[in-house]
């Protein structure tokens, strides 16, 4: 199949995108394609605006338009308890649920010295700061038990407990609607330890 | 149709039949196997092997033999399938194995797309394969198991574990995943040239996961051989006319320095050293035991590592002894001993299996029929009795004994194309 070069650029632009195939990446391209041309500027002003506004909150990593962050700024919010995050996405995940009320961390990935990422990379030096400085009394680990996971949580672990903390991991268990048959081992015996009384 | 109508074995698994597109050199075909023993008869080079390829494709979700399951699609084609029908505690179910190549963004990128369909329900991933139909297959590569690697032993255990119990394989994955990132690990820190503090927390972070994954893995490994050794005793005993003793060790810390040319070495260094600890001593021993044995042996050897940019401390290392009369079986047994010792262990896996499927598992036997002689032919008629369905592949007939033949199905293979033979 032969692409004119512009729109061959732009295929191959939205196939580096996570998740997207040859077929949407085609999709997407055409999609634009068949947008008014003011649609179009207004798309690519809203990625280039997005990029240079939106940074990393000093204090806990989040993506905001505003330092400190909206969290971070908000008087509602317990500073005694901080929920260490991954990335972004799992605070976004964590607030859509209104359960949680205390502050976040990001950590901006897990350790995996596989794609060069040790704990100078990540923003771990900051918490251990956090930590000592803001009288936090419990963190909270919302890290996925992934084999990356578990190697940052057992790294986190090793750092915060000298420091006389509250120290908790979130449970995991099995996905709603997930088939028991295939749940891994790893999953099924996490979702045993954190079984409750019903 | 003018077949026999087809008789059920009892307490047995059985293939119904077997349909290839675009499988290796198999354009197209459709076998319906017979109860008992089915002959797949053709010269060197038709098809035979992959044919029995296809149907442990299906059983394991993988192919011992492709080095990249590209290799699997037959060439020129975009993709394949094979399906297995078969019967399962006397319910039919059936399995499917789809791969296809994808239209890659970049010229010599290759990507491949899989499909798995156990009965008619779609997953993405090989897992949902295992545990439906179950095989053990005979090859004459399985010599290996006592003159190849340490390997060849490892994963011929490992094998046999998923066919038990599937979920092994997340530890598998795991564990391997764990050793993938500590030895980029060591790699980064012998290259700094120093070790800080930081490097030391995360090392102990790697260890403490490949402990725990190790350990699993390890005890595993130790229930399976305990359950399988006196089983290959008893048929090694029988073959050898009562004079041979078998014994086999788990050792769980691999002889050094020879490990990497694994083709080379064999089991028989194993004595030159003793181990750090082997089966006898910790059969009983709490997974956590074995965890802590693995973190010490791991922080005794944590320069070595780093040397070697290597995770030199594991069941990635591990290796399984086999010992005859008290010499070791590769430097000591004759080949026929070393034939009848691996028909000793293979006919202990079938046992195993038969146990916990609750019936005989299908066997595959890819031309090894001329590898034995008449009394380790009847042993193996004897276990497979009338009880097992049966796949055998073989350039000719001659040197069969009668019993394997009568009530027989036979095909002919040639150049990816398979017809019924009426002898
Ligand atoms: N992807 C593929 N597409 C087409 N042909 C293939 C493919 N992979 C392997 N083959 C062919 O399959 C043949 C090998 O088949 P197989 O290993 O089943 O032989 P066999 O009948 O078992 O022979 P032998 O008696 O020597 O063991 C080779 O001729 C090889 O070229
Ligand atoms: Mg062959
Ligand atoms: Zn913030």
């Amino acid at each position: 199949m032969h692409f004119t070069r512009p729109l061959a650029k732009l295929i191959e632009e939205f196939q580096k995108f996570p998740g997207v195939g040859p077929k949407s990446a085609q999709r997407m391209a055409f999609h634009i394609l068949s947008l008014s041309s003011e649609n179009v500027h207004g798309l690519a002003s809203a990625i280039v605006d997005a990029k240079d506004r939106v940074k990393h909150c000093s204090r806990c990593f989040h993506y905001s338009a505003q330092d400190p962050c909206e969290i971070c700024a908000s008087d509602r919010r317990d500073r005694h308890t901080i929920c260490v995050v991954a990335e972004p996405r799992d605070l976004i995940a964590l607030e859509r649920t209104r359960e949680y009320k205390g502050s976040y961390h990001v950590l901006t990935g897990l350790i995996s010295p596989m794609e060069g990422k040790g704990p100078e990379q990540l923003s771990i030096r900051e918490l251990i700061h956090r930590v000592d400085s803001e009288e936090v009394k419990e963190v909270i680990l919302a890290i996925s038990p992934t084999v990356e996971g578990d190697a940052t949580v057992l790294y986190l672990n090793h750092l915060l407990k000298p420091l006389g903390i509250k120290v908790t991991r979130i449970a995991f268990g099995l996905p709603v609607g997930g088939d028991l048959e295939y749940a891994d081992d790893v999953t099924l015996s996490r979702a045993m330890e954190g079984r409750r009384e019903i | 149709m003018l077949e026999s109508g087809p008789k059920t074995l009892q307490n047995a698994m059985q293939v119904k039949t077997v349909t290839l597109s675009n499988f290796r050199n198999y354009p197209d075909v459709n076998v319906s196997v017979g109860s008992g023993k089915t002959f797949l008869i053709g010269e060197n080079a038709q098809g035979k092997s992959n044919f029995l390829e296809a149907v442990e494709l299906v059983s394991t979700g993988r192919s011992a033999r492709a080095s990249q399951d590209s290799e699997l699609i037959r060439w020129g084609e975009p993709q394949l399938s094979v399906q297995v029908i078969f019967e399962r505690m006397g319910v039919e179910e059936s399995v499917e194995y789809r791969l296809a190549r994808q239209t890659a963004a970049r010229p010599g990128q290759r990507l491949l797309s899989r499909q798995i369909l156990v009965n008619g329900v779609s997953y993405s991933f090989v897992k949902a394969l295992l545990g439906h139909l179950i095989t053990v297959s005979f090859q004459v590569d399985d010599l290996n198991l006592l003159r190849g690697g340490p390997k060849y032993r490892r994963d011929w255990i490992d094998g046999v574990i998923l066919r038990v119990r599937p979920t092994f394989l997340d530890v598998l994955q795991s564990f391997a995943k764990v050793i993938s990132q500590r030895n980029r690990l060591l790699k980064t820190i012998c290259e700094a040239k120093r070790v800080t503090v930081s490097d030391q927390d995360q090392l102990l972070a790697w260890d403490k996961q490949l402990a725990r994954f190790g350990s699993q893995i390890i005890k595993e490994r130790m229930r399976l051989l305990s359950e399988l050794l006196p089983r290959a005793q008893e048929n090694q005993s029988h073959l050898s006319g009562r004079r041979e003793s078998l014994q086999a060790d788990y050792y769980f810390k691999a002889p050094e320095p020879k490990e990497d040319d694994s083709r080379e070495y064999g089991n028989g260094v194993a004595e030159d050293l003793p181990p750090a600890s082997s089966m006898s001593a910790l059969l009983e021993a709490e997974e956590q035991e074995v965890a802590q044995i693995l973190m010490r042996l791991l922080k005794e050897r944590r320069r070595e590592e780093i040397a070697r940019k290597q995770s030199l401390v594991g069941p990635h290392r591990d290796d399984i002894s086999l010992t005859l009369n008290d010499s070791s079986a590769v430097t000591f047994a004759s080949q026929g001993q070393q034939r009848s010792l691996v028909l000793s262990l293979k006919l202990a896996e079938l046992e195993r299996l038969t146990e916990s499927c609750g019936e005989s598992p299908v066997l595959l036997l890819d031309d090894v029929m001329a590898e034995l002689d008449a009394g380790r032919q009847r042993l193996l008629m004897s276990a497979v009795g009338d009880n097992t369905q049966t796949i055998i592949t073989t350039t000719h007939l001659a040197g069969f004994e009668p019993s394997w033949l009568e009530g027989a199905t036979i095909y002919s293979v040639a150049a990816g194309a398979i017809e019924k033979v009426t002898l």
